[in-house]
Order: C-alpha cells, then sequence, then structure tokens
C-alpha cells in the first residue's frame, strides 16, 4: 500500500519500505519491552515513530531530489540507499541477530471448515484488513485523501487550487511509512522475532504486490498481495517448493505482459 | 694529565662502544601476524558470526599474552561476509592481497568456503571453517580444513534416533534450500533403507522464508512417523511452531544449527519436545558448565556455544601447527600438521583428524527442549 500511495502522487518508487517494516517490528518489540504486553500501545507508538520516519525520508532523501527536478528513477536509488542506511542503523541499535518476540495474544486455536485458525491469526487477519478499509476510506472520503487524489490527478493544477503540494507529499510518505511499520509489527507478533534483515524481501514483494495489483491503486496493492500470497502457497504445494519464487515472478511476468498497469491499475499517458 | 685524560676518553669510549653492543643484541619486537576472520556478522547468520568473532578473539587474547605465535603477536582482521558466497570470495580476495596475513578463519557455510577456497589457495592461505560440514570440502582442496563434523558422520543420528528411540519407519524431510540443506537430505536419503526408514515427503524452502504451513500441510498429509527438519535455527523454530499451530504432534528432529537460544525464543512453548544431537556436551553437563564459567569470567562473554568452541579451538591449532613448523613460511608442512593433528586438547573435547584429515570424533549428544531449555535427552526426560 505504501508503495501504491507514494507512486500514485509522486510516480516514484520508494524502496525504503522493507526496512520501514523492518524497524517496525524492531521498535514494537522496544516498546513491548518498556509498557508491557500491550499491542495497541506497541501500534501507536510504531505509527508515530516510523511515520516520522517516513517524513525524514521524504525530507531528507526524495525531497532534494524532486526539487531539482531529478528524474523519478533517481529516486528510486536515493530511496534504495536510505533503505540500506535504515537497516544498517538498526544493527547499530538492536544488534543484527534474531530477536524473539512475547507472545502477546491467548494461544486459542479455531478449526473453521477443517482449517485449523490460531486467535493470533484472527487478530492479525482482522487488523490487516482494518487498515487497508480504514486508509481506502480515507482517501476516498477524507479531506487529505482528496487533497492526495488532486495532486495525484494533476500535480500543478492541484497546488493552483489551493491544496498544498509538499504537505500532501509529507502527509503520503507518513502514512505510508506508519502502514509499512504497522505490517512489521504484525509480523513480529505473528512469527514471533524481529531481525534486520527480515525487510528486503518482504519490501520485494511488497513491490511485486503492487506491481500485479496496479501501481497507485490502494485496494489494487491489497489484492496483489493476496494474489502473490497464493501463488506462492498454491504453487509451491501443486508444482514445487523448489521453484515457488520462479513460479512468483512467472506470475508478475504474465500480469506485466496481459495489462502491464496491473489488474486494477490505470494506464498513464505521458504528454510529450 | 695528558696520559690520565686520554685513559679517561679511551675507557668512555670503550664504554659506548660496549653498550652499543649490548644495545644491538636487544631483540627488536617481532612483526605482528595476522589471522583472517571471514565471518557472517551482519546478516541472517548473525549470532553465528558473533559466535565465530568471539571465539577467535579469545584465543588470540590468550595466545598474546604468552608471547604470540613464534614470538610474533597476533592480530585479527575481521571482514563480514553477511554469509554470502560473493562476499566471502572478495573478503579472501582483501585477505589475500594483505602482507602479513599467515591463515583464514571462516567463512560458514559450504557455499561461502567453496567460493573463498580457490582465492585463498593460489595466495597459500590455509581456510579452517568453524561451521561447514562438507567432507568433499577437505578432500578436494589441500590447504581447506573443517572442524565440525562431516555430514558422513552426522547424517546418521537423526534416521538412527528415528528408528531406534521412537520406532518410525515412515520420515518427512524438510530442508534449507542450500548446499547444506541438500547434501544433509541426500545423505540422509542414502541411509535410510539401512534405518529401515521411508521418507514418504522431501520438501524444501529458501533461506529467509517464514510462511511454511503449505510445505507442513504436504509432508503432514503423508502421514509421517517423525519430521526431520535440516534447517537453520529461525526457521527450525518457525517450522516447529507451526506444525504445532496447525494441530499437529509428530515428533520432531533438528540438526545441531538450531541448538540457539534464538529458537527456544521464536519456538515458544511449541518447541518442547524436540530433540537435536550435539558433538559437544550439553549444556547441563558437569565440564560444559564448568567451562561456561571459566569462559564468561575470563573472556567477559555472555554465553558458550558451539562456534565460541571451534573458533577458538581453530585458533590455537594454528598456533600448535605453525610452532611445530618453526616458521609461517612452509605452508604446505603446516597444512600436513594440522591434516596429521592427533589428540589434541581443545577448549572442551580432543582433536583428531583421520587419513583423509577429517575431524575423526563420532561422539554425538542426544538433547532436547525441556522448560525452555536444550538439556540432555537422558536427564530432560
Amino acid at each position: 500500500m505504501g508503495f501504491s500511495l507514494v507512486f500514485s502522487v509522486l510516480r516514484i518508487i520508494n524502496f525504503s519500505y522493507g526496512s520501514i517494516f523492518m524497524l517496525g517490528a524492531f521498535v514494537g518489540l522496544t516498546v513491548l519491552g518498556l509498557v508491557g504486553k500491550s499491542f495497541l500501545a506497541a501500534f501507536l507508538a510504531v505509527v508515530v515513530v516510523l511515520g516520522f520516519v517516513g517524513v525524514l525520508v521524504e525530507r531528507l532523501v526524495v525531497r532534494p531530489l524532486r526539487e531539482k527536478g531529478a528524474p523519478p528513477f533517481l529516486a528510486l536509488v536515493s530511496t534504495l540507499g536510505a533503505s540500506i542506511f535504515l537497516q544498517a542503523a538498526a544493527e547499530v541499535i538492536w544488534g543484527a541477530e534474531v530477536r524473539g518476540y512475547p507472545i502477546l495474544f491467548p494461544q486459542q486455536f479455531y478449526t473453521v471448515a477443517g482449517a485449523r485458525i490460531s486467535f493470533t491469526e484472527v487478530v492479525t487477519l482482522l487488523f490487516a484488513i482494518g487498515l487497508m478499509v480504514g486508509l481506502q476510506a480515507y482517501v476516498k472520503w477524507g479531506k487529505m485523501g482528496k487533497a492526495m487524489r488532486a495532486v495525484a490527478q494533476d500535480t500543478q493544477a492541484a497546488a493552483l487550487m489551493g491544496v498544498n503540494v509538499n504537505q500532501v507529499i509529507t502527509f503520503v510518505f507518513a502514512v505510508g511509512s506508519a502502514m509499512g511499520a504497522a505490517g512489521g509489527l504484525l509480523t513480529g507478533t505473528y512469527y514471533g522475532y524481529a531481525q534486520p534483515a527480515m525487510g528486503f524481501m518482504v519490501g520485494l514483494k511488497g513491490f511485486i504486490a503492487a506491481i500485479v495489483g496496479g501501481m497507485g491503486s490502494v485496494a489494487g496493492a491489497g489484492l496483489g498481495g493476496f494474489l502473490i500470497g497464493m501463488t506462492e502457497a498454491l504453487g509451491g504445494a501443486y508444482i514445487s517448493f523448489d521453484y515457488k519464487e520462479v513460479i512468483l515472478f512467472s506470475v508478475l511476468l504474465l500480469v506485466l505482459l496481459i495489462r502491464p498497469s496491473g489488474i486494477l491499475g490505470h494506464s498513464i499517458r505521458e504528454k510529450v | 694529565m695528558r696520559s690520565s685524560t686520554g685513559k679517561i676518553i679511551a675507557m668512555a669510549l670503550i664504554a659506548v662502544f660496549a653498550f652499543s653492543l649490548v644495545l644491538s643484541g636487544c631483540a627488536k619486537p617481532k612483526e605482528e601476524v595476522i589471522l583472517g576472520l571471514i565471518a557472517p556478522l551482519t546478516g541472517s547468520k548473525a549470532d553465528q558470526g558473533r559466535q565465530f568473532k568471539e571465539g577467535a578473539e579469545a584465543a588470540v587474547k590468550v595466545i598474546n599474552e604468552e608471547g604470540g605465535i613464534l614470538g610474533h603477536p597476533v592480530r585479527l582482521e575481521i571482514i563480514d561476509d553477511e554469509g554470502r558466497p560473493e562476499n566471502a570470495a572478495n573478503a579472501a580476495s582483501r585477505l589475500a592481497a594483505m602482507d602479513g596475513v599467515i591463515a583464514v578463519v571462516g567463512p560458514s557455510s559450504t557455499a561461502s568456503v567453496s567460493a573463498a577456497a580457490p582465492i585463498l589457495q593460489d595466495a597459500g592461505l590455509i581456510l579452517w571453517s568453524p561451521a561447514a560440514s562438507t567432507g568433499s570440502l577437505v578432500t578436494e582442496n589441500q590447504l581447506v580444513y573443517i572442524i565440525a563434523n562431516p555430514i558422513s558422520v552426522y547424517a546418521k543420528y537423526m534416521p538412527a534416533y528415528a528408528q531406534e528411540t521412537l520406532g518410525a519407519t515412515k520420515v518427512a524431510i524438510i530442508n534449507v534450500s542450500d548446499d547444506w540443506g541438500r547434501n544433509v537430505t541426500n545423505a540422509q536419503l542414502e541411509i535410510l533403507d539401512d534405518y529401515g526408514l521411508e521418507a514418504v515427503e522431501v520438501t524444501s524452502y529458501t533461506q529467509g522464508d517464514r510462511e511454511f504451513r503449505s510445505q507442513i500441510t504436504a509432508m503432514m498429509a503423508e502421514n509421517p512417523d517423525v519430521l526431520f527438519l535440516n534447517c537453520h535455527y529461525t526457521e527450525g523454530a518457525l517450522i516447529t511452531k507451526q506444525t504445532r499451530d496447525l494441530g499437529y504432534d509428530v515428533p520432531i528432529l533438528v540438526q545441531a544449527t538450531c541448538v540457539y537460544p534464538q529458537f527456544l525464543e521464536i519456538a515458544g512453548e511449541q518447541g518442547e519436545g524436540v530433540v537435536s544431537f550435539d558433538s559437544y556436551p550439553p549444556s547441563d553437563s558437569a565440564i560444559r558448565q564448568e567451562k561456561t564459567a571459566w569462559w564468561k569470567e575470563t573472556f567477559g562473554y555472555a554465553d558458550f556455544e558451539t562456534y565460541h568452541i571451534n573458533s577458538y579451538d581453530i585458533v590455537m591449532m594454528y598456533k600448535y601447527a605453525f610452532e611445530e613448523v618453526g616458521n609461517f613460511d612452509d605452508v604446505e608442512a603446516v597444512a600436513e600438521v594440522i591434516g596429521n593433528i592427533s589428540g589434541f586438547q581443545g577448549i572442551l573435547v580432543e582433536r583428531t583428524h583421520d587419513e583423509n584429515r577429517l575431524p575423526a570424533s563420532d561422539v554425538f549428544y542426544p538433547i532436547v527442549v525441556r522448560d525452555g531449555a536444550w538439556v540432555s535427552l537422558e536427564t530432560g526426560q
């Protein structure tokens, strides 16, 4: 969702999300250590702290390039650099080793249609759906959400209509980072650990999910993530787990060939 | 007057001459020599890398306090390869180009050793890995050594336990999709028949994966009596946890690569009852507890784990070999001394190499997770 949000407004790819995701897991773990087993406190802290980190990435890494009129691919490279910096910073602060998460939810299990589901899985799923629906609703009906859509459609026209474009862009980075960090907290809680290297593959797969779903579409990003997860799981189970990455990237290529703008994306016409 | 002045001058000159002779006779401090250390200090094997580093540092500290190797103080040149073969090759190139390097400790995995070995061998440097366990690395490279028991030795521990203790006949195996994981699994598959076992499902995963429910479901659909996890600790813990979360109580056997505190942290209560096989006396044994206390008190490190022991002993055996040969230049002679090591008293166990220059030990200790700790199977039951 973070990839899609930033792309919809700036037409750039923010590759720092993998590290923001990882930092979400570590900040959450630290807060849980300080305040006890309160998921809500950890969630609020993660959203605020990493939202701020997202703002810093925009101000220090993206905006200087944007103001100098640099081509979008340079922002891709600079956010990749920011990602490496953030991972190194995490290794300095928390160490490079795996850190275990406390158990936050009751170890209860339910059987639904023959499938065994844990209480933690239910909470994680509901929380993720809630975040996605909330963000989608805000983009559609919220004041800043409308401003985001206006900037996404035509930055100059939006500015002429009184929209503070810089403020909108900063907000997009803050919200996108907060979402990514919340994902890190949920992952840490669900799988039971945090590790500095945990964000790389997630960032890559998040990027693929955004492409498959349609860059610029929040709902598309959610759909893309779901399809990628199912492709990996079913492709591995029915073909071979050795080739699940091959299967995943084959699906990506197929989607790009059939529908280059992604499943819910819209093609962008560049004026020359 | 003149003659007495001349005598004084003559005596002074003699004294200066004698003093200069004494000074020239004083030994200059010998130049330091360098031991290269290639370790995964960051990335998914960072804990292993930390142990490499701390073990080697402890040994170098002891060596320098005792006068160095052949009188030369020793310095560690530590390079982080993040556990990646391409970085291990780069690290090997850096060490090969550096003056004063006498030998190398590390890198960690079979793939990383394979990448670094040709470069170091060309530079006339011996490589000794604290973690790799593929025997062909040694038999195919004159200047490569491993300290862990080779796969051909420990591949049988799980099948033997499955047959003799669990009475199992059907086994499902999951392995990390790297050289080590495939080699261990292949070695097990070759000997399963000898133990009356049949592999009903063999599957794999990519290092760094978190979600294993598909693989577990596929394995459990074949109704195995026991699961073999040829994994590293993070994934081993996640597979164990997810297997239990899915409601399966099948016995789980894991490789020694899972015998880490992090396995216990991640697996939590679901890790209880998991069995492994360590090549060293377990943490609840008297000898291990005694050595752990000494280690912590002497060096100030928080723990005393497998790769501390391996790295420490490698550095100490390097010292032994160089001093046996008497110089740093005759690398082949040093390699021969290492290859013939027999009964070398390491920090915890004796070290002996067989006729293939491989570790000759076939001793293992079954251990189990009980009350959140790895303990001897005998005392833990």
